[in-house]
């Protein structure tokens, strides 16, 4: 198989890492799955499950969970497995010469999260509009840029080496490249802004700040402020009238019909 | 109460909110993450409610573009309660619309931490266990169960959760229409929303100086005084900036993303942020 075409599929592996996410979080793009797709590609399908079973056991507690975003262990693992395979390096080694490019991959993946600030605004437009599917050719734009992303970093990665992607990726100044990774942290502060302007008044805002203290000085999980939440409610309000709202709520799938009143 | 409206979603219409929940995080942006596959996969149901009045259709499309994430695996139950709200909403023009969102708001991140942690701490370690180990003996049965394993789960809960989330939508509010207490619902639900939110407000948002002062064997870094002062304070402060911005300076928020993105960079360039 010609280095092209090799560079080729696993490029397509690249762009499954983000794909994965558009086909029902399959959660394929891990290495247990990538690293024997690679080996196959290579001609060496035993060497890349062992080299999955390996990597998956690395990057176990790697995953991205809320607005938590983990390191690519689809990308490392795609392209150390490639480099093991090829050059006959051990894990370790491959491993030294693919992560730099995960990292890279995400800091560009942080861009385009931050950009894509903008192109909501476009998606925004679209709905003032009632054009609904204008907001849907927004979001496929977005996810197959993000999937072109992938596959380039993997494909170019096979065909120059991973040195010679770092050095052209590190023309790009890295001022840009960790104030996007920065701006990371500050752009949900607008989304949450604009969630809160929809319930919150002068009244309310005291309940916010309950919330904030309990996750900053108690470092309580959403799940207990839920609850404490719901403790408030059932005493602010009557309970006797909300006993109507849980039965209600907890009902699936049958008739309601014993009613109190 | 009338019937026609109720008619309007049928089987196929939640099969097809079941679908479109596997495009949960096709796209993703860090001011609102995932509410664009959220329209995607609800917005065919809205127009089928929506569809004769392209006021209120549009509403509903703006609507449902506020921050939204979730769990992949409870987003067919999701859209099922959403798109029952929505039907609710149309048959009774007193609802307030805000409802729909508070509602979104208080569930989605306390439903999301107990899913995550079954999905991604319990299964998916599972999962991994089994196949590695046939992994290691060279097996192809290693990568096989280990999807298998954690997307059967997966997939009972998306194709099998969106109509129990339309019957609960359905269920709860109908009863609170009969007995009037709406508004105290949506005040409640206003109040369960915003304590989420502060917690998201805490542990969302990452605002850090990276200025330090003091004699180089003792430097201290400005962001842990800030810190020790109150956790999180500059975050926090943020937060209120963008809301004092959006809420009495009416900005568009297209100029507050690219004041952020512009101010961000400036900062991290000056070595402050």
């Amino acid at each position: 198989m010609s280095t092209l075409v090799q560079a080729f599929l696993l490029g397509l592996l690249g762009a499954y890492c983000h794909l994965d996410w558009a086909v029902g979080s399959l959660y394929l793009n891990r290495p247990i799955v990538l690293a024997p797709l690679v080996g196959l590609i290579l001609g060496d399908p035993t060497t890349g499950l062992l080299l999955g079973a390996e990597l998956e056991a690395l990057f176990l507690g790697s995953v991205t969970i809320g607005t938590y975003i983990a390191p690519d262990a689809g990308i490392s693992s795609i392209l150390a497995t490639a480099f093991a395979i090829h050059a006959g390096m051990d894990t370790q080694a491959a491993l030294l010469l693919a992560v730099p490019i995960a990292v890279l991959a995400t800091s560009l993946q942080n861009v385009l999260w931050a950009g894509y600030s903008f192109t909501s605004k476009i998606a925004d437009d679209y709905a003032a509009k009632g054009d609904e599917k204008g907001v849907y050719r927004v979001m496929w734009f977005e996810g197959i840029l993000n999937a072109l992303l992938k596959f380039l970093m993997v494909f170019l990665a096979w065909i120059y080496g991973s040195d010679s992607v770092v050095a052209i990726i590190n023309k790009i100044p890295a001022v840009i490249l960790n104030g996007m990774a920065t701006a990371g942290g500050v752009l949900p502060a607008i989304g949450l802004a604009m969630l809160a302007s929809t319930m919150m008044n002068k009244n309310n805002v005291i309940y916010l700040l309950l919330g904030y203290i309990g996750a900053a000085y108690l470092k309580l999980p959403t799940i207990a402020l839920a609850l404490i939440g719901i403790i408030i409610v059932v005493t602010k309000f009557d309970f006797s009238d909300f006993k109507n709202v849980l039965s209600a709520s907890s009902v699936v799938g049958k008739e309601v019909d014993d009613n109190e009143f | 109460m009338n019937s026609n409206t109720k008619e309007i979603i049928t089987d196929k219409d939640l099969r097809q909110i079941s679908w479109r929940a596997l495009q949960g995080a096709t796209s993703v942006n860090y001011e609102r993450f995932v509410n664009k596959p959220l329209l995607w996969q609800i917005g065919p149901a809205l127009k089928k409610i929506w569809g004769d009045d392209k006021e209120k259709f549009s509403e509903a499309l703006q609507r449902h573009l506020v921050f939204f994430l979730s769990t992949p695996q409870i987003k067919s139950w999701f859209g099922g309660l959403f798109v029952a709200l929505e039907v609710e909403l149309k048959e009774n023009p007193d609802m307030d619309p805000a409802y729909i969102n508070a509602v979104k708001t208080s569930l989605m991140g306390p439903l999301s931490g107990v899913f995550d942690s079954i999905f991604l701490n319990c299964i998916r370690i599972v999962a991994c266990a089994v196949g590695i180990s046939f992994a290691a003996q060279g097996s192809f049965l290693g990568p096989i169960l280990y999807a298998l394993i954690y997307n059967i789960p997966a997939f009972i809960m998306y194709f099998g959760t969106a109509k129990i989330g339309y019957r609960m939508g359905t269920a709860a509010v109908t009863n609170l229409q009969e007995s009037g207490l709406i508004n105290k619902v949506l005040e409640a639900a206003s109040i369960l929303g915003l304590i989420v939110i502060g917690g998201m407000v805490y542990s969302n948002i990452g605002v850090n100086l990276a200025l330090t002062f003091g004699p180089p064997e003792a430097l201290t870094s400005l962001n842990d005084v800030l810190n020790g002062i109150f956790p999180g304070l500059l975050g926090f402060a943020t937060f209120f900036l963008f809301y004092w911005l959006l809420k009495a300076k009416k900005v568009n928020t297209l100029y507050l993303v690219f004041g952020t993105l512009i101010a961000v960079v400036v900062l991290v360039a000056l070595g402050i942020m």
